[in-house]
């Protein structure tokens, strides 16, 4: 699903986010890529949205190489991918129903489908309730929560997330990746990218360790599945 | 069936936009109705300029008296001399001396004219010459006008009566208001122009969110674009039809105190038929010109 061979990603001032990294990742595999700050974690997630293009080596995403990809590909490639943040990157100006909308209405589905599919969404993250609500009016775990429903409302095969529960409390936190977990086991393809060593021992996952934008080691998370 | 849904996704967003931030949209169609108002009542007063000053200067037109001798061959001649020698010179018309009786009894008060006897009254041929106010400029009035003051020395002529003052007023006048207008106008527009730049990428910058998460949903620029797209188009349109309105009214106001007052009998039509139509399309390409500047610095895909 995704390789990544040698890639270099440096910024303007000669800041160097990641050095020759490779790894692969396989379809419907659930993946941790921890670190410390400034391991290159999210800059991971944001070549792999295609947010930025590498300095050097190769990025294969579903066997598309992402430095070949033309600027009017990207919005295609990413209705593929669901991206999931820290900060949720909610539209305050609308509503709850609006917000997960969106994801369907940018494929272009007519009103009645998308009222079908995220009535779907909010019901399977219990945000029925909530649809006409606006992200300010809720909690952060609401907000991520509403944030996973417009990533996979329309089942992309990939969901991206970077730092998911890095601004929610431990038993949010739990929440939150219980639901990622929940996607992996419906055939998602997962990667998360996250510091918190806590919450990964809590899951038995293949995790990646980086520092300084470089693969320092890899391992088996602990705990159960 | 998608592009429909799609079409119905614009219309519901860009209208959605409007009421979703009332702030933005009353900013925005302000914006553009003072800088239509300023740009379009400096643009229809330059329009209307010649109009203006031709009207205030009597129409510039020259009166050359005739020796009552004078055949009407002779007086043919000389208009041929004047259209030759001076293009400005749009219209020449010979009036005979009955013509010219019948003008000086309609200028006369009816209790002096019930008891006159018409052949009394003086007259003579003469030929009324229209000068063409757009092709004159500083230098060629101040020619005409030294050239016609010398026409009574040509044989056959008796009399050349016109007013120089007003013809050089006319049209240091005129000068001045095209040269300062032009400089204004440029100006204004550039001020506007900059002005309604500035207020949409200020408006733009707040949906910064908004722009940043659909690119993240894979959504296209002119799918993002469109909305934007209607929601200038009916910021502009109403913005538009308010600016025509003021202009109207203050126009109205206007002409009510120049005649009022008794101090100006000019007819000064501002808003000709169909200028409603000129603000109401300038309004629409500003408001569009605006989305779609403001937009561009945001509809990057990556760095």
């Amino acid at each position: 699903m995704i390789v990544f061979s040698n890639v270099t990603k440096r910024y303007p001032g000669g800041i160097t986010a990641l050095d020759s990294l490779s790894f692969d990742m396989e379809e419907g595999e659930f993946l941790f890529v921890t670190g410390p700050s400034g391991a290159g974690k999210s800059t991971i997630i944001r070549l792999l949205l295609a947010l930025e293009m590498p300095t050097d080596g190769q990025i294969l995403l579903a066997r598309r190489n992402l430095r070949s990809l033309r600027e009017s590909s990207i919005p295609f490639l990413r209705r593929n991918i669901g991206t999931i943040f820290q900060d949720f990157r909610l539209i305050d100006s609308r509503t709850v129903f609006e917000n997960v909308a969106v994801t369907l209405e940018v494929l272009g589905l007519t009103a009645r489908e998308i009222r079908s599919r995220v009535g779907q969404a909010l019901d399977m993250f219990g945000l029925v309730r909530l649809a006409r609500h606006y992200p300010p009016m809720l909690s952060g775990g609401e907000q991520q929560r509403v944030a996973i429903a417009r990533a996979i409302v329309n089942d992309p095969p990939l969901v991206l997330a970077d730092e998911p529960t890095g601004s929610l409390d431990p038993v949010l936190a739990v929440e939150v990746m219980d639901r990622l977990l929940e996607m992996h086991r419906r055939g998602v393809t997962v990667l998360v990218a996250t510091h918190d060593k806590a919450l990964m021992d809590r899951y038995r996952q293949r995790c990646i360790l980086l520092d300084r934008g470089c693969r320092v080691g890899e391992r088996i998370s602990g705990g159960d599945a | 069936m998608r592009i429909l849904a799609q079409i119905g996704y614009f219309l519901r967003q860009g209208m959605a936009n409007l009421s979703r931030h009332p702030l933005y949209a009353t900013v925005g169609v302000l914006t553009l109705a003072v800088s239509l108002i300023l740009v379009g009542f400096l643009g229809l007063f330059l329009w209307r300029a010649n109009t203006l000053v031709d009207r205030l200067a009597g129409g510039l037109k020259l009166t050359v008296y005739m020796a009552p001798e004078v055949s009407r061959s002779a007086a043919d001649e000389l208009t041929n001399v004047l259209k030759a020698q001076w293009p400005e010179v749009k219209e020449v018309t010979y009036h005979t001396e009955l013509e010219d009786r019948e003008r000086n009894l309609k200028l006369l008060p009816a209790e002096l004219v019930a008891d006159l006897e018409a052949e009394l009254v003086p007259a003579q041929p003469y030929l009324e010459v229209v000068l063409d106010v757009d092709r004159l400029d500083q230098e060629r009035a101040e020619a005409l006008v030294k050239w016609f003051s010398a026409l009574h020395q040509v044989q056959g002529v008796d009399e050349v009566l016109f007013g120089s003052q007003k013809i050089a007023a006319a049209f240091s006048l005129l000068s001045g208001a095209r040269t300062l207008g032009i400089f204004i106008s440029l100006v204004i527009v550039l001020a506007a122009l900059f002005f309604v730049l500035t207020t949409t990428r200020l408006i733009v910058e707040g949906r910064r969110r908004e722009i940043e998460v659909l690119l993240l949903v894979g959504a296209t620029p002119s799918f993002i674009r469109m909305p934007h797209y209607i929601e200038g188009t009916v910021q502009g349109a109403t913005a538009g039809l308010l600016s025509y309105g003021v202009v109207w009214f203050l126009q109205r106001h206007l002409m009510s105190t120049l005649r009022s007052d008794s101090f100006l009998q000019v007819p000064l039509d501002l808003l000709p038929p169909g200028m409603a139509a000129w603000f109401l399309g300038g309004g629409i390409v500003l408001g569009l010109a605006g989305s779609a500047l403001g937009l561009v610095r945001h509809l990057r895909f990556s760095r």
